[in-house]
């Protein structure tokens, strides 16, 4: 296979199939979701002239109503409050000292990962789901190690970090939690625009916060096209935290943006996290001391599932 | 094309069975697609089973100017870029990818080619993305690069260089293999 005619040959050979259980999981899906579209976008074409019509005609004139009506809302309504900026979302940002960040994807219920980070005790609890099994993985820079537990097995590792992960553990710390898409103010690129997002449905999903978008463009990595990012914040009117963000992207020539995945955000004392590392990997940790002690027994679970 | 013609037709009147016959249709093409682009078989069969579930959901709304086969194939490519892209999402998380909790050195999946092609698809991974992309558009998925140019948004000349390109790379990897 040292010729370039025989590799095409074999690669246009490369066939590889799905399997039963696979054709099972996507067509179920698949057919679920046309059900689901099909109530919405097919009734249209079932209606008789008089119904297009006449219901054509309510719509638009309700569409009328509704477009003067929010019109004079917004004339006569209060002055709206000042908006947040990113610089402040930063200042309130770096005078925090723990954070939790849950990250979802938009087909699951449960966090695909939990982030605590801790500044005060420097350390970075992950909690991430892979494959049916649980892994705790535990960063801690005093003590130098990383510290891994398996559920439900219960297994627990501990290792030394090397100076190179432990740089990265400490840099990400120091970047604003990982929370904002750029790590300070001055890499955010030019062109990107900040803004007050109004849409009803997008205010009404985290109760008592402002919501902005960050919009910027980046070269795609696998071809000369433009891809447009969308960093969603939900901010808390009192402090200027993040409560939530929601990432979004679309190339330049398609219309709407693609939802990813989002993050629910709090934050955590310096005791809870203790006590979350200690009834994860026994009362040896929660301090920044390496020494560790035993593995919990089987079924403790980790802290983390109480939440 | 006619039979695809019919077929949308049906579906956009909610006819599941001609789901189910799209997807009968095109699922091994596809998926070969995307499994010779990621090199991984749990993400190629997650591409083929959203741009489904997408395809599905969007019908409706879909007027379509081309075969459905380019439709797909390009909807499989957007899922597949959607991947690369997001794991390089963004700047903070660039560092953090690689320390997403302790799996410094995941284990590479391994795909579900025969044994035979198993070398060659090892050796496809590691060409840049852009020059896998067109090799597998062209042999795997039978597309002129006139037609892979339009996808791309490219000049026909590009996507022959990289087509060249990643041909060669591909032979001098193959060779080193086979010196071992």
């Amino acid at each position: 296979m040292n010729r370039v005619d025989n590799i095409e040959r074999a690669i246009a050979k490369l066939r590889v199939t799905t399997s039963a259980r696979t054709d099972k999981r996507i067509l179920e899906d698949a057919f679920a979701a046309l059900q689901e579209a099909a109530p919405r976008k097919l009734p249209g074409a079932e209606r008789n002239i008089w119904q297009t019509v006449v219901m054509g005609r309510v719509v638009e004139l309700a569409a009328i109503a509704a477009v003067i009506l929010i019109a004079f809302a917004l004339f006569f309504r209060a002055p709206a409050a000042k908006a947040v900026t990113l610089r402040q979302i930063y200042e309130a940002l770096e005078k925090v000292r723990n954070v939790c960040t849950s990250s979802f994807t938009t087909d699951k219920e449960e966090p695909s990962q939990q982030i605590w980070t801790s500044q005060a005790l420097k350390m970075i609890l992950f909690k991430t789901r892979k494959e049916g099994q649980i892994e705790f993985a535990l960063w801690d820079i005093p003590g130098k190690v990383l510290k891994i537990k398996y559920l439900p097995s219960g297994s627990v590792q501990t290792v030394s970090a090397s100076t190179e992960d432990l740089a990265k553990v400490e840099k990400r710390m120091s970047s604003a939690f990982g929370l904002v898409p750029f790590s300070n103010l001055s890499n955010i690129p030019e062109g990107a625009v900040w803004s007050r997002v109004q849409e009803p449905n997008a205010l009404a999903i985290v109760p008592g916060t402002e919501v902005y978008d960050l919009i910027w463009p980046q070269k795609s990595i696998t071809s000369e096209m433009v891809i447009f990012r969308k960093w969603r914040v939900f901010i808390d009117t009192h402090t200027n935290l993040p409560k939530r963000t929601e990432f979004y992207s679309k190339l330049e020539t398609q219309g709407d943006y693609q939802f990813e995945t989002y993050n629910v955000v709090t934050y955590p004392s310096e005791s809870e996290i203790q006590a979350l590392i200690r009834s994860t990997f026994g009362p040896g940790d929660g301090s920044s001391k390496p020494g560790y002690i035993g593995t919990p027994e089987p079924g403790r679970g980790g802290a983390g599932e109480k939440r | 094309m006619l039979e695809d013609k019919r077929l949308i037709w049906r579906l956009k009147r909610g006819d599941s069975e001609a789901l189910r016959l799209i997807y009968e249709k095109y699922k091994d093409g596809l998926l070969s697609i995307a499994a010779s682009l990621l090199h991984d078989s749990y993400a190629a069969e997650d591409v083929l089973h959203d741009v489904f579930v997408s395809f599905a959901a969007g019908v409706g709304q879909l007027e379509l100017r081309g075969s459905l086969r380019r439709y797909l194939i390009a909807c499989i490519i957007n899922r597949v870029r959607d991947k690369f892209r997001k794991s390089k999402h963004q700047v903070v998380e660039l560092d953090e990818a690689e320390m997403i909790g302790s799996s410094l050195d995941e284990p590479e999946q391994v795909i579900m080619f025969s044994e035979e092609s198993q070398s060659l698809a090892n050796a496809l991974s590691q060409l840049p993305l852009e020059q896998r992309e067109t090799i597998i558009l062209h042999l795997t998925g039978g597309m002129k690069f006139k037609e892979i140019a339009n996808m791309q948004g490219l000049s026909i000349s590009t996507v022959q260089g990289r087509y060249r390109y990643g041909l060669n790379k591909l032979r001098t990897i193959v060779d080193g293999e086979l010196k071992k």
